[in-house]
């Protein structure tokens, strides 16, 4: 198999390492606005303000680091996940929102099991969403947005890692320093959560 | 349950619901500020710049140094340059080797008055203080030092307030084979170097032991060298060794016997002190004055370098009896063509052939005092 150097994210961090600055440009252009996103989301509404240094401090660690920087196991894009995440945590925690790390205060004693969920999501729409959906969809959007931001951090960042950046849960556990089954159940609290407060909003018939 | 690509491990399912509302958020399309794009860009063109204008860090000098110098050839390079600057300086703070044994009497120190009279008591013969020596064990260089009879006879006429290191002069003087050159010097310098303290005849014998172990050191190792110096100190404080034989006294003699003599009528103290006489006119003697001065310029300008050991004196009296303080100093014989001389310290016997016309003008010259 021939790849494109190009599209090899730890090739192009060993080049930038190496001094070629344009390999960094397209790094960042590869994975700027999904981070801004991120961070953006896990910082949610009340620390929105911060989410350029976050963002900025994240890159500049990466451009900092470039040169002790090894794979590791961990995708580049992972890495750079779990920097904006410690990132994140660290400005929420100074902003005095409680970030449980531990999940005592998360309702994760128990692994979640979805209850119900035929009933929250009985009269949404397909997904598959055609011009009339699309409104849809976006609203639903908004919601879960406004939703996210009632969600622990911890439970918010394991969501958002694994539905909007992709990472599966051992990843996702290994990149938030967790145990798998606490990762795990951090991920079904924030999704039977997130379901309850979609149903809610969008009750049937509504849109 | 879907599994993980990488470990396989089983992956929760994406609620499609929630993914799809999260594709559709309103802030879906957000991406950063431009000026924060370019503020983060240019700070990595700027670290990138920084690295380049930084040169690696490589070993420092002095671990290059080091590294060199841990090489083997090198290592061997430096340990020979310091030997040879070892043997360097060790051979810069020993004098050059004595070549010209006149040169250095003149400028001897001269004779203290109450050192004269100690050395004129040294005119005689001393064979039974030299006899007493007994032989020393052992074949050091030393040893064969001591074998060397003509030098210890040639310093004998120095004070008995410094014998020992005049005698460890002696002692150093006669190991080399060309020991004359050597020998002059030690002969001269012990009858200069008579004065009374005994510091100038102590440095004089181990100059002398110096200058020795410089001849020595072309032939023997170092340490011989050394301990040809010890030697010769210890030597200081022994007897005189034993009357020298004739072979050795030719090979260690002197070219020029009226050298100590000369230093010391050089000395208006103790010149003042000598007295010319004639055997036959005893009872009658001349101070050493004006003429004496000129008489004893002329005979020695007609016997320089041309003095040679005898081995015994002629039997009849003497035409001239140098003394100091009223003891013989030196004896001085017309025997034919030649004059002969005796140094009253050490027993020595010299002859210098002259030309008719130069041994009467001496003898006439003498026979107005």
């Amino acid at each position: 198999m021939n790849l494109d150097p190009l599209d090899d994210d730890d090739a192009l961090m060993r080049a930038f390492a190496r001094g070629d600055a344009r390999a960094f440009e397209h790094l960042y252009a590869r994975h700027h606005g999904a981070l801004y996103r991120f961070v953006r989301r896990l910082l949610g509404a009340s620390q929105a303000a911060q989410t350029d240094e976050v963002f900025q401090d994240t890159w500049l660690r990466v451009v900092h680091a470039r040169e002790r920087w090894s794979p590791q196991g961990a995708t580049f894009r992972t890495w750079l996940f779990t920097l904006a995440h410690h990132r994140a945590i660290d400005v929420l925690r100074k902003g005095g929102r409680e970030v449980s790390t531990d999940g005592a205060h998360d309702g994760e004693g128990e692994p979640w099991q979805p209850a119900g969920q035929a009933e929250a999501w009985r009269d949404w729409p397909p997904v598959a969403p055609g011009v009339e959906d699309g409104v849809f969809w976006r609203a639903a959007g908004q919601r879960l947005l406004d939703c996210l931001d009632t969600l622990p951090a911890a439970q918010r960042s394991v969501f958002l890692l694994h539905h909007q950046d992709g990472l599966a849960l051992d990843e996702l556990a290994r990149t938030l320093e967790v145990g798998f089954e606490t990762a795990k159940s951090r991920l079904r609290y924030a999704m039977s959560k997130l379901r309850t407060c979609m149903g809610a909003y969008l009750p049937a018939g509504q849109w | 349950m879907v599994m993980s690509p990488d470990n396989r491990v089983p992956d929760d399912p994406r609620d499609a619901h929630l993914l799809a509302a999260l594709r559709h958020a309103p802030d879906r399309d957000l991406v950063p500020p431009a000026e924060l794009t370019a503020s983060i860009l240019a700070a990595a063109h700027a670290a990138v710049r920084a690295t380049a204008r930084t040169p690696a860090p490589g070993p420092s000098a002095l671990r290059r140094l080091l590294a060199w110098i841990a090489q083997p050839q090198v290592s061997a390079a430096f340990g020979t340059l310091a030997v040879a600057v070892l043997v360097g300086l060790l051979w810069s703070t020993r004098e050059p080797p004595v070549g010209e044994p006149q040169a250095t009497a003149p400028k001897a120190p001269p004779i203290a008055p109450a050192a004269s009279g100690t050395a004129l008591a040294d005119v005689a013969p001393t064979p039974a203080r030299e006899a007493g020596v007994p032989p020393r064990e052992g074949g050091s260089l030393a040893e064969r030092r001591r074998a060397s009879p003509p030098a210890v006879a040639s310093t004998r006429a120095a004070a008995p307030a410094s014998p020992a290191p005049q005698t460890a002069a002696k002692g150093a003087g006669m190991s080399a084979d060309a020991a004359a050159p050597i020998a002059d010097s030690v002969t001269a310098g012990a009858i200069a170097a008579a004065a009374p303290p005994a510091g100038p005849a102590l440095s004089a014998a181990q100059e002398s032991a110096a200058r020795q172990d410089m001849g020595a050191a072309r032939t023997t190792a170092a340490p011989q060298a050394g301990l040809a110096r010890r030697e010769a100190q210890n030597l200081a404080s022994a007897p005189a060794p034993s009357t020298p034989s004739a072979p050795f006294a030719k090979a260690a003699a002197p070219a020029d016997p009226l050298a100590g003599f000369d230093a010391l009528l050089a000395d208006a103290s103790t010149a003042a002190a000598v007295r010319w006489e004639r055997p036959p006119m005893s009872g009658s003697s001349a101070p050493h004055g004006n003429a004496q001065r000129e008489w004893w310029a002329r005979l020695r300008a007609a016997t320089q370098g041309h003095w040679e050991p005898l081995q015994s004196a002629p039997r009849d009296s003497p035409w001239l009896v140098a003394k100091v303080d009223g003891r013989d100093r030196a004896r001085l014989w017309l025997d034919g063509a030649a004059l002969v001389w005796t140094d009253a310290g050490s027993g020595r016997i010299w002859r210098a052939p002259v030309d008719d016309a130069e041994r009467d003008a001496l003898r006439s010259a003498a026979a107005r005092w």
